[in-house]
């Protein structure tokens, strides 16, 4: 696919694939932040059974 | 190797390999686990009825999922017997390592004074026969069915170098797949992704003998294959004992 | 730990500061490629990802070795960290493989060996996560992930010789002769800047990444203690 006059327009599968990269990677991230937030939501409420056993 | 504590100096020197009388006793520890699975199986009879049974299906499913006309035929034949192999493959592992935690016996093998690799490479060898002896009566249920002559020595030195990297690989494979809850479709799971090199290579080297290629060309399809068989019984004779360890 | 680590704020901070900058070298200070336009900018994360997806496997195998050697329980940790974390990134590369292709070939998908061995490498890493899933007992889980990521890390470089072979013998019908290019351009210097600063920041993210993975384990095994604790008295 070799153009005669300047470069081809990929722009859109550039934006794909950003969009991907971008993507990935911060859908990771909320997931382990999301993960964290329920860990110390579990951590609060075994906070609350351990002070009312005490 | 074995986690003996210090003071059982008499099994340690049975167990030790290197040890100068005791590598008969390590082959003669390997000879024996073989044996049983083969007497047992000869009693049976039910791993290798089944293996046949599947492999002739897939055969027979390959004959409608693919239209052969005779010149597709000679090139796809290597392909389609690797597949069969392939599949077979994984029913004989799963039965074989099943058989063995279901009824107790590798609890009974890890308490003989045995070297924990003497287990894997009696296994091993053990599923090897096992597959080698249903490739044997595929080929020529395969030959008469397609008219295709497979019986040359190429194509047999191949197989038998792609069922021993198959059966080493797998039989760790199938020893860890055994021991997990989704047992039945981990297996080929686990096992089909590292086969990749193997299998793309014994078609390759299969085909190249069947289609009577130079040497030369195929070369190249034989030494992955035995570098990757040299590679993986080594790699599973050092983590075999992890894996059956209680 | 806690509270977080100072070391690890800083190291955010960092990590996605050097990452903006990277976005910045690679959509806009680089270059544009003469043939293929825009779509080659693609090309620096996507070799940074591979080159993450491959390291986190290699961390993944190595640590293996080192539990099954010592059996001590961070070691395993490390794995799964780096595991989850390899499957991201080889998806990533993957995927943007794929959306590279596609406008140069005109095909979504080239029996590239580069390609093909990465998505290999990513089913491995799925049967690897698949095989710990279904093991109940932690030490053998660990162990058996151990062994598994070791033959599959082996495994890998000997499927990319072959299927490499595989391509210089059947080249692809669509595309180039040449199996080893796919999209094949000469870098300038420029060029090879961005790919450099690339893959030192998907570096940079991947150990951040992995230490807030591992600090998120050491935190639900504390709290799947506790819960065993509250729940047998």
């Amino acid at each position: 696919m070799i153009f005669q006059e300047g470069p081809a327009d990929t722009l859109n599968y550039m934006i794909a694939g950003y969009a991907v990269i971008l993507g990935a990677i911060g859908l990771y991230i909320v997931n382990i932040i999301l993960r964290f937030r329920n860990l110390r939501q579990d951590e609060a409420l075994l906070d609350e059974i351990d002070a009312e056993h005490a | 190797m074995s986690e003996m504590p210090p003071t059982m100096n008499i099994t340690e020197q049975k167990i030790e390999p290197r040890a100068n009388g005791s590598l008969r006793a390590y082959l003669r520890s390997i000879a024996a686990i073989v044996w049983k699975d083969l007497a047992a199986e000869f009693r049976s009879r039910e791993l290798i009825g089944a293996m046949l049974v599947f492999a002739a299906l897939v055969i027979v499913v390959f004959n409608f999922a693919l239209e052969l006309d005779i010149r597709t035929r000679e090139t796809v034949t290597s392909g389609v017997l690797w597949v069969t192999f392939a599949f077979a493959g994984t029913l004989g592992l799963n039965r074989s390592m099943a058989i063995e935690k279901d009824r107790g016996c590798l609890d009974g093998l890890l308490l003989a004074p045995v070297d924990r690799s003497a287990i894997y490479f009696g296994k091993a060898i053990g599923n090897l026969f096992f597959m080698l002896i249903v490739e044997a009566i595929i080929l020529p249920m395969y030959s008469v069915l397609y008219n295709v002559n497979l019986f040359q020595p190429g194509l047999i030195f191949v197989i038998l170098l792609g069922s021993i990297g198959y059966t080493a690989v797998g039989t760790l494979l199938a020893s860890m797949a055994v021991q997990a809850r989704t047992r039945d479709v981990l297996l080929p799971i686990l096992l089909f992704p590292v086969l990749i090199p193997l299998l793309l290579a014994a078609v390759k080297a299969s085909n190249g003998f069947l289609q009577g290629f130079e040497i030369a060309e195929i070369m190249p399809w034989v030494n992955i294959m035995i570098a990757y068989d040299v590679i993986f019984i080594a790699v599973a004779f050092m983590v075999f004992d992890f894996v059956v360890e209680e | 730990m806690e509270h977080k680590p100072k070391a690890l704020t800083v190291l955010n901070w960092l990590t996605g500061a050097v990452f903006v900058v990277a976005l910045y070298i690679v959509l806009i200070w680089a270059p544009q490629e003469a043939i293929m336009g825009d779509v080659q900018r693609v090309f620096y994360f996507h070799v940074s990802a591979g080159w993450v997806g491959a390291l986190a496997f290699l961390v993944t195998a190595i640590v293996g070795g080192i539990y099954l050697a010592r059996g001590e329980q961070r070691w395993d940790r490390v794995a799964q960290a780096s595991v989850e974390i390899g499957v991201v990134f080889a998806f990533i590369n993957i995927v943007t493989g794929s959306i590279w292709a596609r406008p140069i070939w005109n095909t979504w998908w080239t029996w590239d060996p580069r390609l093909v061995t990465a998505t290999i490498m990513e089913l491995i890493y799925i049967a690897y996560m698949m095989l710990r899933r279904g093991i109940e007992d932690p030490d053998r889980r660990a162990r058996f992930g151990a062994v598994y990521s070791i033959v599959g890390f082996i495994s890998v470089p000997l499927t990319f010789l072959s299927i490499r072979i595989f391509r210089t013998i059947h080249p692809i019908v669509v595309g180039s002769s040449d199996p080893a290019a796919l999209g094949a351009f000469d870098m300038t210097v420029d060029m090879r800047v961005a790919f450099f600063f690339s893959l030192f920041t998907f570096t940079l993210l991947y150990i951040t990444l992995l230490w807030h993975r591992l600090r998120l384990q050491v935190k639900m095994e504390k709290i799947e203690e506790r819960k065993l604790r509250a729940l047998s008295s």
